[in-house]
């Protein structure tokens, strides 16, 4: 069966069939019973990939209420109305197809994959887990057990507590204070009542995004939503960007932990996703972690140190390094964040960084499901699917003073975590005024 | 350059590959140069990149002292560090290529991911990489220091604390041989000779594959490689004469006791599993059983997780020609852990009762293997290491047959499998929480830790 599927497959096809070079002429984007569908239908596999964006996020929550979707989705695999208790999991397990929910700050994403000839039946279940879930109380209370383990080991790991850490300062009084995955607290205080309020006011089409990649027809697609989400409500939700988080002034955090080493993150805002910095923005915090990691590697002072990128409604850059001599390593950072402040990065520098940047985006898109999520990032974040198709134009139109400018706009006022030994703190560089 | 590769991802790997053999059977071509160097090419031009991969046959296995745990893994960061003046990194960037390389304990790899149309220039630069590598004192002064912090970040990590405790008590005198991150006074004190000798022992073309994935050709790839690589050149089999001694099979059940400031309570039970050039055959079935163990509607998963006793309960093996060891994790909280490390124990003995696989069960884990090994196919970057790896610990025919394998078994080769390497056979049971947690427990920690003495 396997291999035919394989011999079948335009998986053998001699050119490409995924191109930035060529227009997307593949992609639509239409509405069916209040639903906004954005939809590839690739023959380059027989997987189909299914997301569903829940849209909101933190925006959903309130510190009582956070992480209620997060149990919603998950205690719907105990059982629905049409697939009552065990053959939820069951009806799926005979699919091969898997689900997976991703809790983000702006979006819940509820998806699955499988094979094609598998779509029917997962599709039915897949709605179904979100129209209708049983509310099964011992369900909910499995999903109460792993929520809670997991919110008490974001502290295990330094990694996580550093990321746990900055969340809770760099966004206190913002959207994204709300943890979509809750808190212990509010883990705990959540009610089956809760989830039932909540499906009942919130499961409406138009916070709703579907993206479909894979080979299904328009046809087949139409008529499964129509016999499912095409019967839910519409409602009245709109989306927008959540604002920006922007900080007037600079922290440092600071947790004493026995380790080897010292962990440092620092998040700096940036402008909305969907402005004309943003590009220049994305394009400037990558080369800080660029620069800075060549540099310090090659001083042997760390095994990683980076940029990270919040790529979100609201996004950020930052700073991340591990290093037991936290001072110098630091020094190189702020070194590189003022050269980028005054010297205009030259031309052919950027376009090697564009062509570089040719080869990420076909990674984060070689599979369906990386596809799929990048068409929807390009249409909640930066206000339509189409736009994943120019981006590399975007990069391509970049000048060298407009990374300047980002450095010297975005790159202040950072609030830093830092985690391991008091006495190694680099107080000066973290506190350090361009 | 990442060490190791943790359990949980190489489970996930193995599953997502899991049907590949039948697929791959298909799609894949292979030859091997003059100079011994195998290439195996699998076609996928979904997107216009192509991953090159070389895996070496290198890795803590042959670590024959502690005074050499970690070498291979240093050399690894060294044979990137040695490439020219401007380093490999302008090199690659030069090509638009991501790259990176990894070491555990049987295989060392080197990968780059570029656009196809470098295929050829991409394959050049590998081909430098591999050989007349030269290892200055400064760049080593350098290097060394960059490893020291990868041991750093391990070390800081609580669950890499717990596995690596384990590991000790598991492979008694061959622990080295599985340590691939090796110990600080290795790294520090490492000398150029030393890092030479490995180098050039084991980096020959006749102890190494070149993996190609995704938008290339098997004659494109071939013609390239044949052009690039036939400076390389073959020497004497390094694994003829190297005296590896069998792992010592491990005597007794043994626990071990781990305090970390953690929240929750950590239990990971490890067992001595199957060689893959020793026992072929159970290494299949354990992949397989490893699935069933983690599969949402198996009824340990039914037991242990949906009455609340863990948060999760998973298990892996890893496919290794030196013994792979067979995984057992679980997560729990005080308050649970009496019963649900009691539960845990007896769930151990069930594995061995006639009917505790079912028909069911088993058919839902091949389903999921197939599906996975279609949605595995998708990425052929991982697709090379998956290959890579399995290429390295056995050979090309055993991921040709890896699903053709997986259709095959059935209960009775699970049920052999189990009585050959986990009923009643000696394990190493690690629980990891904090000391508080532990002293607030008082008797009932003993009480929780009592069945897995015995």
């Amino acid at each position: 069966m396997l291999i035919q599927l394989l011999l079948a497959a335009p998986l053998l096809a001699a050119t490409p069939t995924f191109s930035i070079e060529q227009a997307d002429t593949t992609t639509t984007s239409y509405e069916v019973g209040g639903l906004r569908v954005i939809h590839r239908p690739l023959a380059a596999n027989d997987i189909v990939a299914v997301n569903l964006y829940l849209l909101g996020g933190s925006r959903q929550l309130v510190a009582k209420t956070a992480g209620v979707e997060a149990m919603l989705l998950r205690s719907s695999e105990f059982g629905t109305v049409k697939f009552p208790g065990r053959e939820a999991r069951l009806a799926l397990a005979r699919t091969g197809s898997r689900t997976f929910i991703s809790t983000e700050p702006d979006w819940t994403l509820f998806g699955f994959y499988g094979l094609r000839s598998a779509f029917d039946e997962t599709w039915d279940l897949f709605a179904d887990r979100v129209m209708q879930p049983a509310f099964d109380s011992a369900g909910v209370e499995v999903v109460r057990g792993w929520m809670l383990r997991s919110a008490r080991s974001r502290s295990n790991h330094p990694d996580a507590q550093l990321r746990t850490i900055a969340d809770s300062i760099v966004f206190e009084g913002h959207p994204y204070q709300h943890d979509p995955d809750g808190t212990e607290a509010s883990i705990r205080g959540l009610t089956i009542e809760d989830l039932r309020s909540y499906h009942a006011a919130h499961m409406v089409t138009s916070r709703m995004l579907l993206v479909v990649v894979g080979n299904i027809s328009k046809q087949q697609l139409t008529a499964a939503i129509e016999r499912t989400f095409a019967r839910l409500p519409k409602g009245s939700y709109t989306w927008s960007l959540p604002p920006v988080w922007k900080r007037e002034s600079g922290s440092v955090t600071v947790r004493a932990r026995p380790l080897p080493t010292n962990y440092i993150l620092g998040y700096f805002a940036g402008p909305p996703a969907n402005s004309e910095q943003y590009t220049a923005f994305r394009i400037a915090t990558l080369l800080l972690g660029g620069i800075a990691a060549y540099e310090i590697r090659n001083s042997g002072l760390s095994y990683a140190a980076y940029s990270p990128l919040l790529e979100r409604g609201a996004p950020g850059g930052g700073i991340y390094v591990t290093t037991t001599d936290p001072d110098t390593t630091m020094k190189i950072f702020n070194n590189v964040i003022a050269f980028m402040r005054e010297n205009s990065v030259n031309r052919s520098a950027l376009q090697r960084y564009y062509r570089g940047f040719i080869t990420s985006y076909y990674s984060e898109n070689e599979s369906n499901t990386g596809q799929a999520d990048f068409l929807a990032r390009h249409e909640l974040l930066h206000g339509d699917w189409r736009l994943a198709g120019q981006f590399m134009e975007n990069l391509k139109k970049l000048q060298g003073y407009q990374i300047s400018h980002a450095a010297r706009e975005y790159m202040r006022n950072i609030q830093y975590v830092y985690i391991g030994n008091p006495d190694r703190l680099p107080e000066r560089e973290f506190t350090k005024k361009y | 350059m990442r060490f190791g590769i943790a359990a949980a991802l190489l489970c996930v790997t193995a599953a997502a590959a899991s049907g590949q053999s039948g697929g791959l059977a298909v799609v894949t071509r292979d030859t091997t140069l003059e100079n011994g160097l195998r290439l195996v090419v699998i076609p996928n031009p979904t997107v216009p990149l192509v991953t090159i991969q070389v895996t070496v046959r290198n890795g803590a296995f042959t670590q024959a002292s502690e005074e050499e745990a970690g070498l291979p893994h240093l050399l690894e960061h060294m044979l990137f560090k040695s490439y020219g003046s401007s380093g490999f990194s302008e090199a690659a960037n030069k090509l638009d290529a991501d790259y990176n390389g990894t070491t555990d304990d049987e295989t060392v790899t080197y990968y780059m991911t570029l656009p196809s149309a470098n295929l050829d220039q991409g394959v050049k630069l590998m081909a430098d990489l591999m050989r007349d590598r030269k290892f200055s004192r400064d760049d080593l002064d350098s290097e060394r220091h960059v490893v020291r912090g990868e041991l750093e970040r391990s070390v800081s990590n609580p669950t890499y604390l717990l596995s690596a405790s384990i590991d000790r008590q598991l492979w008694g005198t061959s622990f080295t041989r599985k340590n691939t991150i090796g110990t600080l006074p290795t790294i520090l004190n490492a000398t150029p000779t030393q890092l030479r000798s490995m180098y050039e022992r084991f980096y020959l073309p006749n102890n190494a594959a070149v993996i190609f994935s995704g938008d290339v050709t098997a004659e494109a790839a071939f013609a390239s490689a044949a052009k690039h690589f036939v400076r390389w050149k073959r020497g004497a089999d390094p694994h003829a004469n190297l005296e590896i001694p069998p792992i010592p099979p491990l005597e007794r059940h043994q626990v071990v006791i781990v305090d970390q400031d953690v929240a929750d309570i950590t239990m990971i039970v490890r067992w001595h599993g199957p060689s893959v050039r020793a026992d072929r055959d159970a290494t299949f079935a354990a992949d397989v059983f490893s699935s069933i163990i983690n599969d949402p509607v198996s009824d340990i998963q039914a037991r242990l997780v949906d009455t609340g006793l863990f948060q999760s309960v998973s298990m892996s093996y890893l496919t290794r020609a030196h013994v792979g060891p067979i995984t057992l994790m679980a997560t729990t909280n005080a308050d649970q852990l009496v019963e649900a490390s009691k539960a845990l124990r007896a769930e151990i003995d069930r594995f061995a009762e006639p009917g505790y696989i079912t028909k069911e069960i088993l058919e839902i884990a091949k389903k999921r293997r197939e599906v996975d090994w279609v949605m595995a196919m998708e990425t052929p970057s991982g697709l090379a290491a998956f290959v890579g790896d399995l290429w390295s610990v056995a050979d090309l025919d055993y991921v040709r047959g890896y699903l053709p394998e997986m259709q095959k078994q059935d209960e009775a080769s699970l049920k052999q499998f189990v009585d050959t390497y986990l009923a009643g056979k000696p394990r190493v049971m690690g629980i990891m929480l904090s000391a508080s947690t532990r002293k607030d427990l008082g008797p009932q920690f003993n009480s929780a830790i009592a069945p897995w003495r015995r």
